[in-house]
């Protein structure tokens, strides 16, 4: 994918995160005006972004959310839950599109109706017209509609026109050539006419660019009449009016021809008006720059005149004759340079931009000051307005217009122009110019970059992920490789018999150890991220579920601030996201029965992280109904999960566990959001995926609390090393509960299982032959003992017969690949230092 | 014209004009980023004003390409506490959506010197840009 697509993408699906966020505070705190600002912000930047790229529906309904934020922050509207839920549809639907967009690389033209109607929806709010939207309005009067507006309704023709065929207008322009913009709407009833609109359209005469749209946005394939033309054609041509009059003279009616200004034809970026650029000759620059050069020049003046704070007023003042400068250079002008330079010394001396606004005003004229600024500046009679008068009569009233980049330099008629100047002259900034400054105020307060620099200490580096995942398999391959050095200490002592080296060897494991283990503090500290990155869908979707079932609950986040690997928190956020549902769905009573029953109406779900040694704990707590342990009973008996035996004799807090079963819903009827059986036991699964426990408390009518613990990160793994039948396998360490001898006459054959008492307790025990099939008896060693590994699983205890005990070892666990991944027993593989493979042996399957 | 086409054999070396890009989108940024760096210019940037007046104060652009709208220090402000340096006196040019510069005045009262349109054409923003940095002879 094209780099740029994917760094919109990353930043969106950023931006639509903050927004959802943002929204849910909004709804606690509807005034916040910083929040809204930012809303605001995050809206606009995303709007501007996906401007770059052709997905109109996108830019579509961000363009609208902007236009609701602006009312919103100006306060013309406020703050309301509709409100908040239209804006999240609409982000909903943005998330949508970027989806398609990084899946197939476009947007499915199936969007635009609905994108339409989301913008619309939004739009709706705005009750008076915005700024921007106001000025479309203003836009030469659009009864007109000469110019078909693009969809997004404000899109001059020419700007939609590729650059190419602009510049080769332009310059059929400069020809003498006339410029028409030809907008043609056959009768939808035209194929029964005999009429061919493509083919008159094609034909047309001097046509340079022709575009063909539809008029409205397209049905959907069952109600499409195909019969009839629903289409319209836009076309530039650069040929005599007479010729097009002829060219559609059958089709009059349906025909809109609109001429550009023979002189400035496409639109200049700015405002310098036809004998400005006469004046200046700035037909020496290529023409591809005139257009900057004239809107540059026309920027320094507005500069110029503009009041500005004293504070900067010279930096301000060089800036602008440095730029002037460079104008000058452009267009050859020698002369212009020290008179530049004087013109600054005097701005400077006066601490204002009028010595230099002068000189300007000598080169370009000052013919468009005279209309506004005759009362406040004096200069204005300066220089007489060069006599082009037939065209600056047209342009002149145009120049200088703040709302530049929208008035169209083409002129269309004259009453067109009139409006537009109308329309810019109410919202004329009343700036004025040439204030003078005076020296005191700019001594005093402090320089600014002092303070900054204070300001400018934290500093944050986004780095991909790829790139820390690459350390942290490098840091891996490191602990492996430094494992070796105690073998080769053994090997130098025990097989080459040169005890002094071995001991060497070792002391320098020890150092190498040392800063291997720093290293890998390190890079897991640049892993670990907040919860607070897996609690962040959580207000949004306790409020959309609770909402949806007619309950109330409000939702307490605690400890967001803690960290975990980034592997752990993201495998959170799913198993999360299931209880919270359940919570949600099961837990909470309707308002009316929690008043029934005296409780608070609205329920609290509390979800709760904390960091204890090398865990992170984290707790949902709800004051809801609580599981009831003899309902769980009775349905896991239903769904035979457990049978006759174990209904008589499981305990109460053995049976709330067994939500966690597989196909266990205690859900009277399956709703939308859980009770298919599922929920709880993808919670166990993911939790235990990264070595994490679960545990359940409940108290009927009180409510329920899960609490999860996870451990810090899972990169390193302490595995401890058992021996059998000649071959080593390694078992994690957090299920290692003890290793112990137990002499062969304690053994006891208990009807199937063996068994021993251990610390006046039965523990089975299993060979651990058996469970991988080995045909080998367990060996037991000279005294007769056999060697005996404790572990444990929620399930209870077991005793693992093994030959012997080896070391306990740090490894990176490695999933296993390919072919081996169905193999259940094991839960990975890691390198040992003298480059063996090391099975993990998966313990909970031997229960 | 351009005073990097003299990089050459045995030419003197000319130091790459630097430019400064300021916006808190990071695709608009990337995009104007591709546009200069293709056509020669040492472009650096910066996520808000904070940031980009750090940069500046370490070692003075060029020229300075900002946007308006931005988290901690908006593009006004940066202009305006730059224009307060000596050695900050670059041309800047403002660049935002077209619904913002109906204040353009105080972009050009912060110290702005120039301002573009977004989504801003490759062509048109490299003719500004030479212009400005008077790369432009005739």
């Amino acid at each position: 994918m094209n780099p740029l697509l994917k760094e919109f993408l990353a930043e969106s699906r950023d931006a639509l995160e903050s927004i959802g966020i943002i929204l849910m505070r909004m709804e606690k705190t509807p005034d916040d005006a910083q929040l809204v600002e930012e809303l605001f912000r995050i809206v606009h930047t995303l709007k501007g972004s996906s401007g770059l790229f052709q997905f109109p529906e996108m830019t579509r309904v961000l363009h609208a959310g902007e236009d609701l934020m602006s009312v919103l922050r100006q306060r013309e509207i406020s703050f309301t839950q509709l409100l908040a839920d239209q804006l999240l549809d609409a982000m909903d639907f943005v998330a949508l599109l970027c989806d398609e967009v990084e899946s197939c690389g476009q947007v499915a033209a199936t969007h635009s109706e609905q994108s339409v109607l989301l913008a619309e929806r939004l739009r709706s709010w705005i009750v008076k017209p915005l700024t921007d939207s106001a000025t479309n309005t203003d836009r030469p009067t659009a009864s007109e509609s000469v110019f078909a507006l693009d969809d997004l309704g404000e899109v001059h023709p020419l700007d939609s026109v590729p650059e190419a065929i602009r510049s080769l207008a332009e310059g059929r322009a400069k020809e003498g050539v006339q410029l028409h913009w030809v907008r043609y709407v056959p009768d939808s009833e035209c194929f029964f006419h005999g009429e061919d609109p493509l083919h008159l359209a094609r034909q047309t005469p001097g046509i340079l660019y022709g575009r063909i749209l539809a008029r409205e946005p397209w049905p959907n394939l069952v109600s499409l009449d195909a019969f009839r033309c629903v289409l319209e054609y836009q076309m530039l041509v650069a040929t005599d009016l007479s010729l097009l009059v002829e060219h559609f003279r059958y089709v009059t009616e349906q025909v809109r021809v609109t001429s550009f200004d023979p002189f400035f034809p496409c639109r200049p970026s700015n405002d310098l008006g036809i004998s400005e650029i006469h004046a200046w000759q700035v037909n020496r620059i290529p023409r591809h720059e005139q257009n900057a050069f004239c809107a540059i020049l026309s920027a320094q003046r507005r500069a110029l005149r503009v009041e500005s704070e004293p504070k900067g007023c010279e930096g301000r003042l060089r800036a602008i004759a440095l730029v002037l400068q460079h104008c000058a250079k452009a267009i050859g002008d020698e002369s212009a340079k020290p008179k530049i330079q004087q013109a600054l010394d005097a701005a400077l001396v006066l601490q204002s931009g009028k010595p230099l606004l002068d000189l300007l005003h000598e080169w370009v004229g000052d013919q468009d000051l005279t209309s506004e600024e005759s009362e406040s500046s004096p200069e204005s009679s300066v220089s007489p307005a060069p006599d082009d008068s037939s065209v600056s009569g047209i342009l002149e009233p145009l120049l200088d217009s703040p709302d530049d980049t929208k008035s169209p330099v083409l002129s269309i008629s004259d009453t067109q122009v009139e409006s537009t100047i109308s329309g810019l002259d109410s919202s004329f900034p009343s700036d004025h110019p040439e204030g003078t400054f005076s020296k005191s105020t700019r001594e005093e307060g402090p320089k600014f970059g002092r303070r900054a620099d204070d300001h400018l200490v934290s500093k944050t580096l986004k780095v991909d992920q790829e790139k820390i995942d690459r350390l942290m398999n490098l840091i891996g391959e490191m602990v492996v490789a430094k494992n070796a050095l105690p073998y080769l200490a053994k090997r130098a002592e025990d097989h080459f018999g040169v005890r002094e080296l071995s001991r060497e060897i070792k002391a320098q494991h020890a150092s190498i150890n040392r800063i291997a283990e720093e290293m890998q503090d390190a890079i897991m500290q640049v892993r670990m991220m907040p919860v607070s990155v897996a609690f962040q869908r959580f207000p949004r979707l306790v409020r959309d579920v609770s909402r949806q079932l007619g309950k109330n609950v409000n939702l307490i986040l605690e400890g967001e601030e803690t960290e975990a690997d980034k592997n752990i928190v993201e495998s959170l956020s799913d198993p999360l996201i299931h209880m919270v549902r359940n919570s949600l769905d099961h837990g909470f009573e309707t308002p009316e029965i929690r008043r029934a029953l005296g409780k608070p109406p609205t329920g609290t779900l509390t979800i709760r992280a904390s960091q204890e040694a090398d865990h992170v704990l984290i707790e949902i707590q709800d004051d809801g109904k609580g599981i009831d342990p003899s309902l769980v009973k009775r349905k896991a008996f239903e769904k035979g999960i457990i049978d006759q035996a174990q209904l008589e004799r499981i305990s109460d807090r053995e049976a709330i566990h067994l939500v966690f079963a597989a196909g266990f819903s205690t859900a009277e009827t399956v709703s939308d959001l859980s009770g298919r059986g599922v929920g709880m036991d993808v919670v166990r699964n993911a939790v235990e995926k990264v070595h994490g426990t679960l545990a359940l408390e409940s108290v009927v009518g009180k409510g329920t609390l899960v609490r999860i613990t996870l451990p810090l990160s899972m990169a390193v793994t302490k595995v401890m090393i058992i021996e059998t039948d000649g071959q080593i396998f390694g078992i994690p360490m957090d299920v290692v509960w003890e290793t112990v001898r137990v002499a062969r006459d304690d053994i006891h054959q208990v009807q199937h299982q063996q068994a021993t008492i251990l610390r006046g307790k039965v523990l089975a025990l299993k060979p651990l032959n058996g469970f991988l099939n080995l045909d080998a008896p367990p060996k037991p060693n000279q005294d007769d003992q056999f060697a005996v590994l404790v572990v444990r699983s929620e399930n209870g205890s077991l005793g693992l017969i093994v030959d012997n005990f080896r070391e306990t070892l740090d490894v990176i666990q490695k999933p296993l690949g390919s072919v081996l991944t169905g193999l259940n027993s094991y839960s990975g593989s890691a390198l040992m230092g003298n480059g063996s493979v090391l099975m993990i042996l998966n313990v909970r399957e031997m229960f | 014209m351009n005073q990097n086409s003299t990089i050459g054999m045995g030419a003197p070396e000319v130091r790459l004009k630097r430019i400064l890009i300021v916006d808190d989108a990071a695709t608009v940024r990337m995009y104007h980023r591709q546009i200069l760096e293709k056509a020669g210019y040492a472009v650096e940037v910066a996520i808000n004003g904070i940031e980009a007046l750090e940069k500046a104060l370490q070692e003075p652009f060029d020229l300075y390409m900002v946007d308006v709208n931005m988290p901690k220090l908006d593009g006004m402000g940066f202009l305006r506490r730059l224009r307060m340096e000596d050695i900050l006196q670059s041309p800047a040019i403002m660049v935002s959506t077209e619904a913002e510069f109906n204040d353009a005045s105080s972009a050009f009262a912060s110290g702005a010197n120039d301002y573009l349109v977004k989504p801003v054409k490759p062509q048109q923003l490299l003719a500004h840009v030479r212009l400005l940095l008077g790369e432009v002879d005739a």
